[in-house]
C-alpha cells in the first residue's frame, strides 16, 4: 500500500504541516460519461483534512464539490461516473483501491456523510428509528434493544423533542430541519472521525440553518470529529470553518485559513466570490454581483487556466499554461499566475465597487 | 385513507356495472337472441311467437331494467342450453382456473422480481443484457403459437408431458408455463426499471454511505419503495391472465376452467352465461385491485397516516 | 441567503435540435439490435404492401395434389413451395405474406382510427380543461382498468367476426391510450419551462415548435404507437385464432394457426410458420421501441 506522500500541495501552512493529515486527497480525477461526451467533473484535486479542524469547500454550482467528496467514499454512481486517477489516504489506507468490503467498514463508522436535501435523503418507508439502529447493529454489533436505546439517546442529542415517540415515526412526519437533525443523528451514531456535510443547510430556512450549524459545531467538539463542510454560503464559512478550499472547474484554486480568504484572497475567482456576497441591506434583486461569463464547460478539456475566459487579470501566459497551487505570501496557496500586487489591487477595486453599488 | 377506500369502492362498483351493461347491450342489441335460440329453419311466425313469449319484443331498455334489477340480486337467469343458473355455470369452472392462475402468477412474480432485481442492480452488465433480452422475448410471444409449440415439443416430440387434460400435476406444467411467460417478461421489465429508478434516489446514497452492503441496500431499502409499480403490473397481468390468456391456454390444453367454459359459452351463444361470466371476470379484476391496494398499504406504511 | 450559486447555464444549455438528431441517429445506428429490428420490421411492412408482387403464389389457390408439403429443408419439400403447403395445398409463404398485409393492415387501421380519434379527444380535453377534461379522464381511467380481451371477444361474438368489425372493436380498445398521451402533451405544452426559456430568448413560435417541442413529442409517440401496434397484432391473432376475428379463407396469421391446429402432429410447419411471422413482428417492434427509448433519453443510456 502506498505511503501517503506529504506533498506541498494542500498540506499548506507551516504551523502544523508536520502533523499528518487525517484524510488526504491526491490528484483526484472523476469523469462522467453522458451520451457521447465526457464531463470532467474533478480534475486533479488535492486536499488535506487535519485532525479536529473544520474545512469548508466553496465554489459555484457544478464545480465538483459533491462529486469529489462522494468519490472519497466511493459513492458516485459508476457508470456513468468513473474515478480515473487519484488516491484518498485515510488511516494508512488508500480508500480508492480498498476492497469494497473494507471500504464499507469505513463508511458510516469512520467517515460519515450528510446531504443537501433532507427531504429525499431519508428512506420514506422506513421508520426513523430503524434508519439509526441498522447502523448501530451493523458497525457496533449492538443488539436491537440496545440499539433502540442508543438511537433514542442520539435523537435527544440532536435536540429532537420527544425522541421515543419520534423513534417510531416516518420521515414525512418531520419538518425539513428535523429531518436534517435525524440525518445528523444517523451520521454521528457510530462516533465517526470525519463528518462530510454536503450543503446540509442549503434547503433550510435561515433560522433552522443556524440551529443545524450549531448542533454540528457542538457535537464536533464533543465527539472530537473533523468536519468537511461543503457550502455555497460564505456566511456559513465565516462562522464555522478553520480553513477554506475554493474550487473552480473541478480543481482547488485557493486554499487558505478562513480569515485570510476573507481579508486577503489570493485568487481572482475567490475575489469574485467574495464580491457576490450581498450585504444584508440590499434588496433581493440586486444582491448578486455575479461573476461575468459562464462556468467552464467541463466536457472539453483545454490547456490553460480554467478561469481564463472570465478573469480580469488574465494574461497570455494563462491561456496555455495551467497554474498549479503554490504558496502565497499570506500562508495560503493559490493557483494563479497573476502577481500578488495585481491581485491585491483587484481586491481593493472590487471592494470599492461593491461599496458604491450598495450606497446607491 | 377512508376517503380513498370509498373512492376505490365506488370505482369497483362502476367497473362491474359497466362491464355487465356493455356485454348485455352488445349481446341483446347487436345480436338477436331469438335467432340464436331457434334453429334457422323455424318459420317466421313461430319465431315471432317465441319472441313474444320470451319477452324479447319489449323495448330494450325495459328488458335491460328487468335484467339489471335481477342481476343486482345476483340472478343472471338460466343458461339457455343447460337448465341451471348462469352464475353457477360461470363460477363452477373458476377454481380450476385459479389452480393454474395462482401457480403461474406466483411463478412469474417471484422469478420476475428476482431476475428484475438482479438485472437492475447491475445495469449494463452481461447478466442485465441477458435478462433484458429474455424479457423482450417473453413479452413478444404470441400466446396461441407458444402454447402449441410447447405442446408440440414437450408432449408430442419429447413425450414428457400429457398433451391435454386435467388431474395430475403433470397436466399443470404446460398450461402454467405458457400462462406465466408473458407476465414473467413484464415483471422483469418493470422490476428492473423500477429498481433502477429507486437506486438513483438520494436516500440510497445515504444508505450506501452508512456502510450497508449492496444486498441490504437493495433488499431492505430500495425494494420496498420500488414495489408499487411492480405490484400494479403484477395485478394487471393477473387480471389479464385469469380473464384473457386463460381462454387460449385452457382451450388448447383442454383444461376445464373459466376460459375454456367462456369460450364454450361464446361458441354456443349462451348469452346469460356469457354475461354472468363477464360479471365474474369484472369481479376478479376488482378483487385483484383490492389485493393490490392492500399490498400498497403494507409496502408503504405512511399511506395509513395520510 | 448569502448564496453564491450563480446561474449555471452550462447544465441547462439547450441542446440544439440538429445536434440532437445527429446524436440520436449516431447512437441509434450504432446499435446493432435496433438497426436489425428496424430493417426487419421495414421488410415486413414492405412485403405486406407489395404482397401481390412478392408472394410467389396466389394465397387462396388450392393445389390438392400438393397438400401438406413440408418446407424445402425437410425431406419431401421443394423450392416450389418454400415453406410448404397447408391442408388445402395453399402456399404457406404466400399466405404468410398476405397474412402480414392483413395483420399489419388491421394494425395500421386501428392505429389510424383509434390514434386519430384518441389524439383529438386528448388534445380537446387538454385544451378545454374543466368538466369535459375531468369526465373524459375519469372515463379513460375506467376503461383502461378493464382487461379488454374478454370484452373484445364477447363483442366480436355478438356482432359477428369480420375485418371491419374487428377494426372497430380494436379501435375502441385503443383510443384511450392515445387520448391520455395527447392530453399530457397539450398540458405540458402550456407550461413547459424550456419553451418559456426559448420564447424569452426570442425564438419564433414555429422554430420553437420544430426545434424544442417536436423532438420531445416524437419519441414517446413512436414508442406508444409501435408498442400499441404490437399489442394489436397479438390481440388480432388471438381473436382470429378463436374464430372471432378475420374470417376464412382470408389469410391471417392467427387464423392460419387455428386452421392448422388440428393437424399439428402431421404438419407442424403449417402452425409454426405463421406463428414465427407473428413473433418476428412483435419482437422487432419491441426491440425497436425499447432501444428507441434508450437512444432518445440520455438518462436511460446508463441503464442499458
Ligand atoms: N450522476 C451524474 N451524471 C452526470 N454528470 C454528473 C453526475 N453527477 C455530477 N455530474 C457532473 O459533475 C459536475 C460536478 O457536479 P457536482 O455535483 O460535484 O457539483 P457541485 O459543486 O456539488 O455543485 P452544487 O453546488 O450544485 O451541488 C457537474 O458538471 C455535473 O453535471
Ligand atoms: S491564472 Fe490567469 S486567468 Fe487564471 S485566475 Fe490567474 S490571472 Fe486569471
Ligand atoms: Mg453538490
Amino acid at each position: 500500500m502506498a505511503e501517503p506522500e506529504i506533498s506541498s500541495a494542500g498540506s499548506g501552512s507551516e504551523a502544523n504541516g508536520a502533523e499528518r493529515p487525517l484524510l488526504s486527497v491526491r490528484d483526484l480525477n472523476v469523469e462522467f460519461t453522458v451520451g457521447e461526451s465526457t464531463v470532467h467533473a474533478v480534475n486533479g484535486l488535492s486536499l488535506d483534512l487535519r485532525k479536529g479542524e473544520t474545512l469548508a469547500i466553496v465554489g459555484e454550482s457544478g464545480s465538483g464539490k459533491s462529486v469529489s467528496m462522494l468519490s472519497v467514499l466511493g459513492l458516485i454512481p459508476q457508470p456513468p461516473g468513473k474515478i480515473t486517477n487519484g488516491h484518498v489516504f485515510y488511516d494508512d489506507k488508500d480508500l480508492l483501491s480498498l476492497p469494497s468490503g473494507e471500504l464499507r467498514k469505513i463508511r458510516g463508522k469512520e467517515i460519515s456523510m450528510i446531504f443537501q436535501d433532507p427531504m429525499t435523503s431519508l428512506n420514506p418507508t422506513m421508520t426513523i428509528g430503524r434508519q439509526i439502529t441498522e447502523m448501530l447493529e451493523l458497525h457496533l454489533d449492538m443488539k436491537p434493544s440496545q440499539a433502540k436505546e442508543r438511537a433514542i439517546e442520539l435523537l435527544d442529542l440532536v435536540e429532537i423533542p420527544d425522541p421515543s415517540t419520534r423513534f417510531g415515526q416516518y420521515s414525512i412526519e418531520f419538518s425539513g430541519g428535523m429531518r436534517q437533525r435525524v440525518m445528523i443523528a444517523i451520521a454521528l451514531s457510530c462516533n465517526p472521525k470525519i463528518l462530510i456535510a454536503d450543503e446540509p443547510t442549503t434547503a433550510l430556512d435561515v433560522t433552522i440553518q443556524m440551529q443545524i450549524i450549531q448542533v454540528v459545531n457542538e457535537l464536533r467538539a464533543e465527539m472530537d470529529m473533523s468536519v468537511i463542510w461543503i457550502t455555497h454560503d460564505l456566511g456559513v464559512v465565516a462562522g464555522l470553518a478553520d480553513r477554506v478550499i475554493v474550487m473552480y472547474g473541478g480543481r482547488a484554486v485557493e486554499i487558505a485559513d478562513s480569515e485570510d480568504l476573507f481579508y486577503r484572497p489570493q485568487h481572482p475567482y475567490s475575489i469574485g466570490l467574495l464580491n457576490s456576497v450581498p450585504s444584508i441591506a440590499e434588496p433581493v434583486s440586486e444582491r448578486l454581483i455575479a461573476i461575468e461569463g459562464l462556468p467552464p464547460d467541463l466536457s472539453e478539456r483545454r490547456d490553460g487556466c480554467a478561469f481564463y475566459p472570465r478573469c480580469a487579470l488574465a494574461s497570455d501566459i494563462c491561456k496555455n499554461n495551467t497554474p498549479r497551487l503554490e504558496a502565497k505570501g499570506t500562508g495560503g496557496q493559490a493557483a494563479c499566475f497573476a502577481s500578488p500586487g495585481d491581485v491585491a489591487r483587484l481586491t481593493e477595486g472590487s471592494a470599492a465597487q461593491q461599496d458604491n453599488a450598495s450606497a446607491q | 385513507m377512508y376517503k380513498l377506500a370509498m373512492h376505490r369502492l365506488g370505482h369497483s362498483a362502476l367497473l362491474i356495472f359497466g362491464v355487465v351493461t356493455v356485454v348485455f347491450f352488445t349481446n341483446f342489441l347487436l345480436g338477436d337472441p331469438v335467432r340464436v335460440m331457434l334453429p334457422a329453419s323455424t318459420p317466421p311466425e313461430a319465431v315471432e311467437e317465441f319472441r313474444r313469449q320470451m319477452g324479447f319484443d319489449r323495448p330494450i331498455l325495459v328488458q335491460y331494467w328487468e335484467f339489471i334489477t335481477r342481476a343486482a340480486l345476483l340472478d343472471f337467469g338460466d343458461s339457455w342450453w343447460q337448465k341451471s343458473p348462469s352464475l353457477e355455470i360461470a363460477l363452477r369452472p373458476f377454481p380450476a382456473t385459479l389452480q393454474l392462475g395462482i401457480v403461474a402468477i406466483a411463478l412469474a412474480s417471484l422469478l420476475g422480481i428476482g431476475i428484475g432485481l438482479f438485472a437492475g442492480a447491475r445495469p449494463g452488465s452481461t447478466w442485465d443484457k441477458l435478462a433484458t433480452s429474455l424479457s423482450i422475448l417473453g413479452v413478444s410471444l404470441p400466446l396461441i403459437w407458444f402454447t402449441l409449440m410447447m405442446a408440440l415439443v414437450f408432449s408430442v416430440w419429447l413425450g414428457l408431458l400429457p398433451t391435454a387434460g386435467y388431474g395430475t400435476a403433470g397436466h399443470m406444467v404446460l398450461p402454467v408455463v405458457t400462462l406465466a411467460a408473458l407476465p414473467l417478461g413484464r415483471t422483469v421489465q418493470i422490476t428492473r426499471a423500477s429498481i433502477i429508478d429507486e437506486l438513483a434516489k438520494p436516500y440510497i446514497t445515504t444508505a450506501r454511505s452508512k456502510g450497508l452492503s449492496e444486498r441490504t441496500v437493495i433488499l431492505r431499502h430500495a425494494l420496498r419503495n420500488a414495489l408499487p409499480p411492480i405490484v400494479t403490473e403484477i395485478g394487471w397481468e393477473s387480471a389479464l391472465l385469469l380473464t384473457g390468456y386463460s381462454i387460449i391456454v385452457e382451450s388448447v390444453f383442454g383444461w376445464p376452467g373459466f376460459g375454456f367454459s367462456l369460450y364454450h359459452a361464446i361458441l354456443t351463444r349462451d348469452m346469460p352465461v356469457i354475461i354472468a361470466m363477464a360479471f365474474v371476470a369484472a369481479l376478479v379484476v376488482v378483487l385483484i385491485n383490492i389485493i393490490v391496494d392492500i399490498i400498497y398499504v403494507i409496502a408503504d406504511p405512511t399511506i395509513r397516516k395520510t | 441567503m448569502n448564496s453564491i450559486k450563480m446561474a449555471s447555464t452550462s447544465s441547462v444549455r439547450p441542446i440544439r435540435s440538429a445536434q440532437r438528431i445527429l446524436d440520436f441517429l449516431n447512437h441509434f445506428s450504432r446499435d446493432k439490435f435496433a438497426t436489425a429490428a428496424l430493417v426487419i420490421f421495414s421488410a415486413l411492412v414492405l412485403s405486406s404492401v407489395f404482397a401481390d408482387l412478392v408472394a410467389p403464389h396466389d394465397p387462396l389457390k388450392q393445389d390438392l395434389l400438393n397438400r401438406l408439403k413440408p418446407p424445402v429443408w425437410v425431406e419431401g419439400g421443394s423450392w416450389t413451395y418454400v415453406l410448404g403447403t397447408d391442408l388445402l395445398g395453399r402456399d404457406i409463404l404466400s399466405r404468410c405474406i398476405h397474412g402480414g398485409r392483413m395483420s399489419l393492415g388491421i394494425g395500421a387501421a386501428v392505429i389510424a382510427m383509434g390514434g386519430v380519434f384518441g389524439s383529438l379527444m386528448g388534445l380537446l380535453s387538454g385544451y378545454l380543461g374543466g368538466r369535459f377534461d375531468a369526465i373524459l379522464m375519469r372515463y379513460i381511467d375506467f376503461q383502461i382498468s378493464i382487461p379488454y380481451f374478454l370484452l373484445a371477444l364477447t363483442i366480436m361474438a355478438a356482432i359477428g367476426p369480420g375485418t371491419l368489425n374487428l377494426i372497430i372493436v380494436l379501435s375502441i380498445g385503443s383510443w384511450p391510450l392515445f387520448a391520455r398521451y395527447a392530453r399530457s402533451i397539450m398540458m405540458s405544452l402550456r407550461n413547459q419551462v424550456f419553451i418559456e426559456a426559448a420564447r424569452v430568448a426570442g425564438g419564433k413560435e414555429v422554430a420553437i415548435m420544430t426545434r424544442h417541442v417536436l423532438p420531445n413529442i416524437l419519441s414517446p409517440l413512436i414508442t406508444l404507437t409501435t408498442l400499441e401496434l404490437s399489442r394489436i397484432v397479438l390481440t388480432e391473432a388471438s381473436l382470429s385464432y378463436l374464430g372471432m376475428g378475420v374470417r376464412p379463407p382470408t389469410p391471417a396469421w392467427g387464423l392460419m394457426v387455428q386452421e392448422a391446429h388440428d393437424y399439428l402432429m402431421i404438419a407442424n410447419w403449417a402452425v409454426t410458420t405463421p406463428g414465427v411471422f407473428i413473433m418476428i413482428t412483435t419482437l422487432s417492434i419491441n426491440i425497436f421501441a425499447t432501444r428507441l427509448r434508450i437512444s432518445t433519453d440520455p438518462l436511460q443510456r446508463g441503464k442499458h
